[in-house]
């Protein structure tokens, strides 16, 4: 197994990995929380795009379709309904309401979807080798990583170029002051809410067809995620992005040189300490508050 | 005669310490009336064990959030830490049990200080997220270093060379009751000193520190020194508090430990109200408690379980919403509230 079918077999989560994390990232920029009910909003939407193809027979991509509309809109409310009212609570208050969501959600998917173990169908079953049978890699991840590149490249097109983009990096920069601009920040931040459901879902129904549908199947990517966040920096977008292609990368480099069982060690090791060297991430920046 | 004794006890009363010992007194008692029969489920009597053990973590969490502003989500690991290492000090190399809590605890101290260096260079968010992947690291270590299997830790035989208290080859149970008596007055001890030394200059310059670091190290607080003995105190709360678990519960597994734990904690504190320790054990009674003491015997939630996730969500989304002291602050609002409606009753009793 060479370096290539490496980077293949990585790509599944850098995939995964990078949505969930690009979904953390919009909501710490324009709502100032760890939004820890990213992993259960993703997980609602996939349970509702496996429900809707194995209980209602609907096809597969308006399955998917309707899965990421409907936590697009799930994510809407929730700040429209939740955060929006919390304006004034400190940042762990926030992130304590968003813990409250995860519990809340944990309780009503068994009620809403019902008991039962599911396993979502795979985009495609076809495993693709090249001539000399050394590498392989399947269909699903394949299509799963270019969805994944074209929506961030997407997103990232959004934030740079258009006048949403630019009222999210101002509010991003600072609330208030964005507010005296005349930014509607109400709905920069509800669509940031939206995109993170919508963008979460997606991480879910790449990820689903990998393992079994259950309510805490998101958790560890929602905690890498979270590592990517900090390896890369918070306060940039471009930096949980780098960061969620080097963890998946990193594990299974490390996985490859035969320490496969402390793999996972290794990696949360090295974010410590580059951490460490650079407290605010490889691409963030300072910000000095003032006394 | 007879007034100046109630004089007396009022004055004991208004102790700041003496809430904690009436706490301490009525948790006692849940035991007592366990074994008189009046209390009929042992579910009951393990989940309140269950709350005094999370509560030495909260209290510590408090002071650590509450008055040094330090969020931090590795808790879990912690606790595991202490869990597991009585597991290799007392099951496995056969140290006593005194010991062996001394030892967790020297731990402690060390990775507490580790964590506090940490901290000054690392902030805010990352810092939480930091202390999340050192407490990953850990939870994976106890996964390599001893397997997914759970772990049974053996009854507690001999107590200083003698024999403990309640051993027999057959009454297991007794041994736990007697373990339930050691908790709660260390339970007891613990809140009384944590109580101490937030109302000592500690915790007055955490709650400087908290505000503002610059300002802080302007009148001269050494912000190194109290982010050292923030975290050195949480830490040990919390391993402690794991080593407690580990002799009531006497089983663990890795999983026990993961993120949700750490959530929990958090939660509680912030339902509580970070800045009071009965606020905090209140927070704990709430996530911890309620679901195995009461929830578990309606029939209504023992058919749908979900629901219990259900109401704790909904109840912190409402407090954090409505209620963003805490619950702690409740005592105080109702007091206010009393005393105006006395007001208004006297209004139009007598006239303005």
């Amino acid at each position: 197994m060479g370096i290539l079918q490496i980077l293949l077999n990585s790509m599944q989560f850098i995939a995964i990995i990078s949505l969930a994390t690009l979904g953390i990232v919009l909501i710490f920029q324009t709502s100032i929380t760890t939004n820890f009910a990213q992993s259960m909003i993703a997980t609602v939407g996939g349970f509702i795009s496996v429900t809707l193809l194995t209980k209602y027979g609907v096809p597969a991509l308006a399955s998917y379709f309707i899965a990421v509309a409907a936590m697009f809109l799930f994510g809407v409310f929730i700040d429209a309904v939740i955060i929006r009212f919390a304006r004034h609570v400190t940042p762990v208050g926030k992130q304590m309401l968003t813990m409250g969501i995860v519990l809340l959600l944990t309780g009503l998917i068994p009620l809403v979807f019902g008991n039962v173990v599911m396993q979502a169908p795979k985009f495609s079953n076809t495993i693709i080798t090249n001539a000399s049978n050394t590498l392989s890699f399947s269909m699903h991840n394949l299509i799963g990583f270019i969805l994944a590149a074209v929506v961030i490249a997407a997103i990232f097109i959004c934030l740079k170029f258009t006048k949403w983009g630019l009222s999210v990096r101002a509010t991003a920069s600072n609330e208030t002051v964005a507010k005296m601009m005349g930014i509607n920040t109400r709905i920069i931040t509800g669509v940031s809410w939206g995109i993170a459901g919508a963008v979460g879902t997606l991480a879910a129904l790449i990820y689903a067809p990998l393992t079994q549908i259950t309510p805490t199947m998101m958790v560890s990517v929602q905690v890498q995620g979270f590592m990517a966040c900090v390896l890369g920096g918070f306060t940039s977008f471009i930096g949980p992005i780098v960061g969620a292609i080097i963890i998946p990368v990193l594990r299974n480099i490390v996985g490859y040189l035969g320490a496969d069982t402390w793999k996972d060690v290794v990696v949360y090791l090295v974010i410590f300490l580059v951490v460490l060297i650079k407290p605010m991430g490889l691409f963030g920046k300072k910000i000095v508050k003032k006394v | 005669m007879g007034q100046s004794i109630a004089l007396r006890i009022k004055r004991v009363l208004k102790h700041p310490l003496s809430s904690f010992v009436i706490l301490g007194i009525v948790l006692l008692l849940v035991n007592v009336f366990y074994r008189a029969g009046i209390i009929q489920d042992i579910a009951f009597v393990r989940s309140v064990a269950r709350v005094i053990i999370y509560s030495i973590v909260a209290m510590g969490f408090s002071l650590l959030l509450g008055y040094a502003g330090l969020a931090s989500l590795g808790t879990s690991g912690l606790i595991g830490l202490g869990a597991f290492l009585i597991q290799l000090t007392y099951s496995q190399k056969g140290i006593p049990m005194v010991i062996s809590i001394l030892i967790c605890l020297v731990i402690a101290l060390v990775v507490g200080a580790l964590i506090g260096f940490i901290s000054l260079r690392i902030e805010g968010m990352y810092l939480a997220i930091i202390t999340l992947c050192l407490s990953t690291i850990l939870v994976e270590l106890f996964r390599i270093g001893w397997g997914t299997d759970t772990f049974n830790l053996p009854r507690v035989q001999t107590f200083f060379g003698k024999e403990f208290p309640g051993y027999s080859s057959d009454g297991g149970l007794l041994v736990r009751d007697v373990m339930y008596y050691i908790l709660v007055p260390l339970f007891v001890i613990v809140a009384m000193l944590t109580s101490n030394l937030m109302r000592s200059p500690t915790g007055r310059a955490m709650l400087a520190m908290k505000d503002s670091d610059s300002a802080a190290k302007a009148m001269g607080i050494s912000v190194l020194k109290y982010r050292l003995i923030a975290f050195i105190i949480a830490t040990v709360y919390a391993v402690f508090a794991g080593c407690l678990y580990m002799f009531y519960f006497r089983s663990t597994t890795y999983t026990d430990w993961g993120l949700a734990l750490s959530l929990n904690i958090l939660a509680a504190v912030i339902v509580g109200g970070s800045k009071s320790l009965l606020g905090c054990i209140l927070g704990c009674f709430i996530i911890f408690g309620i679901d195995g003491m009461f929830l578990q015997n309606i029939p209504f939630f023992q058919n749908n379980t979900n629901f219990i996730y259900i109401i704790s969500g909904a109840l912190i989304i409402i407090v954090v919403m409505f209620y963003p002291g805490g619950l702690a602050h409740l005592w105080l609002d109702l007091k206010i509230l009393i005393r105006k409606l006395k007001l208004k009753w006297r209004h139009y009793k007598y006239g303005d």
